[in-house]
């Protein structure tokens, strides 16, 4: 039965164009991520210095081609893209990850609580939703301090907010279903009916918005690394490099654009699975 | 059914049990100082239309009542141990092992992400340190009694694929799986029509005899109470208005509110044109006037020409040895002949 719901769950995927596109291109760079150092041509760490701000396409005398070009200090862009694409997904997964671990959480127990914890809870949202999310990571990062792990958590939390508003408003609704109700008339204590009766389908709609937040995620973290304060400059990531090609951008476009479009494809992908998970698991919506 | 008489131990009794809620609208008492008592083996029937406080009955003694609810007065008594000053951690062991409670809806009260094998699991996990090879063997030997066909099959089976009637077999099972001795059952047969009604009406009597537990079945329809119950309680407006057993009941019912009851049922070759409707509604339970709760739809107290039941609210009186009514028409002096 389960392995059913697989095979259509793949089959719709197949049918939906635009799912298809961004599985095939989110493959693409989870693959790059993977395999980064079997894939890139050359070290993304490497200076060329003869041959900086080279165009796409240059080949140097030692036979390397450069095939997205070179940046500032000699080093191949479409090398440093493959590498990059290893931050980008990581520290996004990750922080989306522990946003929705807390977010779930919380909004579990808020929800199936309510009461006074219910209102706290949903205070502290309504604080966390109000401030810009780029400025609230700025700030918890700036007081984390540097490095890969206060990133994660600085763009993490700030991300737990609509989880949790999500997954409260689900449970008041599950909360008062008949099969709940048919769960407590058994005997078993909250623990386990919020674990094994709410949770399961609350989570379906949780990952949806996941995967829409992993986009944004990515955007951030290159942001912040934009703006000096993401990613340490030695780990090479797509921030960092819009960050330096930013000062050629006259004289050397690809540095910037290959990067940028990076993100932007990476992004669209995840957007475009998400909108697919969103509209698979609604009912109402004729597949 | 016919030796409804004879003396039963009395496993779960109830005395002024009332819940009240408090909302913005006013404060109520949704189950206002109802007693009763259920005898071992027996079924106590619960009538009463929407509203009158029946299924808010049922989950006050399961402890369940929904916020902002709250049980503000009386005793339930399961074996002499008040279940109402019970821990919560207390209560759970009770719930699904001694008192278990069917509901009305069987396709909504199963979870549909669950097996239907996993969800009778539900309750052996929560109440009996069995080995998962033992649990199977007992899910499919509570199947097997409700009469499902192919257990070993539909142990996976998702809600979604089994029938209404199915699935309150089901539910009946995981009611019943750890042989509890009281089962409440709300209005177990009304989303089923009527041929799966009588079965299911059928296997609840069937189980009950064979394992000598009690019911408790929350009801609005009569045809089911003169099937099933021994004793039966009519509620109106949170309050019981007449006990007693069923024959007596039918054939001599005493409140005018259970006569209406009996007049709006129809009855195969009965002459009469119309059935008889009870004029107006219940009143709203947060602006109770100070006299009878029934006095504004009351035709026999215009025909007795009582003023008391507008003025002074009627208590619940014996007129005969186990036949109690709430109505002045035959209390004290007020007994009309």
């Amino acid at each position: 039965m389960f392995a059913g719901r697989e095979v259509g769950t793949l089959r719709s995927m197949f049918t939906t164009p635009s799912a298809l596109v961004g599985v095939v291109v989110l493959a693409t760079v989870v693959v790059c991520a993977i395999f980064a150092d079997v894939i890139s041509p050359v070290d993304p760490a490497q200076q060329h210095l003869l041959y900086r701000l080279s165009p796409p396409g240059t080949v140097s005398e030692d036979g390397v081609t450069f095939v997205l070009g070179t940046d500032g200090l000699g080093r191949d862009v479409l090398s440093g893209i493959i590498h990059g694409s290893r931050v980008s997904l990581i520290v996004a997964v990750t922080a989306v990850g522990l946003g929705m671990l807390i977010g779930v959480a919380l909004g579990l127990v808020s929800g199936y609580s309510g009461g006074w914890l219910d209102t706290v809870i949903m205070r502290a949202v309504d604080v966390t939703i109000v401030l810009p999310f780029m400025l609230m990571a700025l700030v918890l990062r700036l007081a984390l301090g540097p490095g890969l792990g206060s990133i994660v958590i600085a763009l993490g939390i700030s991300g737990w907010a609509t989880h949790a508003r999500l997954v409260r408003g689900e449970v008041l609704s599950l909360r008062n279903k008949e099969y709940v109700l048919a769960s407590v008339a058994n005997g078993a204590p909250h623990g386990f009916i919020m674990l094994r009766r709410i949770l399961p389908h609350v989570l379906a709609s949780a990952i949806v918005l996941a995967s829409l937040q992993v986009g944004v995620t990515i955007v951030a973290e290159a942001s912040l690394t934009f703006l000096g304060l993401g990613v340490p400059p030695e780990i090479p990531s797509w921030g960092q490099m819009l960050a330096n090609g930013r000062d050629y951008m006259t004289r050397a476009w690809w540095v910037t654009t290959f990067s940028g479009l990076a993100i932007v494809l990476t992004v669209l992908a995840l957007n475009l699975i998400g909108d697919w998970l969103r509209d698979y698991r609604d009912p109402r919506l004729e597949r | 059914m016919s030796e409804a008489h004879d003396d039963g131990r009395v496993l779960l009794e109830i005395k002024g049990l009332t819940t009240a809620f408090s909302l913005a609208e006013g404060d109520f008492n949704a189950v206002d100082n109802v007693s009763f008592s259920v005898k071992e083996g027996r079924t106590l029937s619960l009538v009463g239309e929407s509203g009158s406080g029946k299924s808010m009955t049922a989950l006050s003694v399961m402890g369940l009542v929904p916020s902002p609810g709250k049980v503000v007065a009386g005793e339930v008594l399961l074996d002499g141990r008040n279940l109402l000053d019970m821990s919560a951690r207390e209560m759970r062991k009770i719930r699904g092992a001694e008192i278990s409670m069917i509901f009305q809806q069987p396709t909504s009260a199963l979870n549909p992400t669950y097996r239907v094998g996993t969800q009778i699991r539900e309750v052996f996990k929560l109440h009996r340190d069995w080995t998962r090879q033992v649990e199977t063997e007992k899910v499919i030997a509570a199947l097997r009694a409700v009469g499902m066909p192919d257990p070993e099959a539909r142990l996976r089976a998702y809600p979604h694929e089994l029938s209404g009637g199915m699935a309150q077999r089901v539910m009946i099972a995981m009611a019943l799986a750890c042989e509890p001795r009281i089962l409440i059952a709300d209005e177990p047969t009304t989303a089923l029509d009527v041929t799966i009604q009588s079965q299911i009406l059928e296997l609840i009597r069937e189980l009950q005899s064979s394992s000598d537990t009690s019911v408790i079945l929350i009801t609005h329809d009569l045809g089911v109470v003169a099937e099933m119950a021994d004793e039966v309680a009519v509620m109106y407006a949170g309050e019981i208005v007449e006990t007693t057993d069923v024959e007596t009941l039918f054939d001599e019912p005493l409140h005018p509110y259970t006569k209406g009851l009996m007049g709006s049922v129809p009855v195969l070759g009965d002459p009469r044109p119309r059935l008889e409707a009870i004029p107006g509604t219940v009143p709203n339970l947060t602006e109770l006037s100070v006299g009878c709760r029934f006095a504004s739809r009351c035709q026999a107290r215009i025909e007795a020409g009582l003023t008391v039941c507008q003025t002074h609210h009627p208590e619940l009186v014996e007129v005969r040895p186990g036949h109690a009514v709430r109505c002045w028409l035959y209390s004290g002096q007020e007994v009309a002949e």
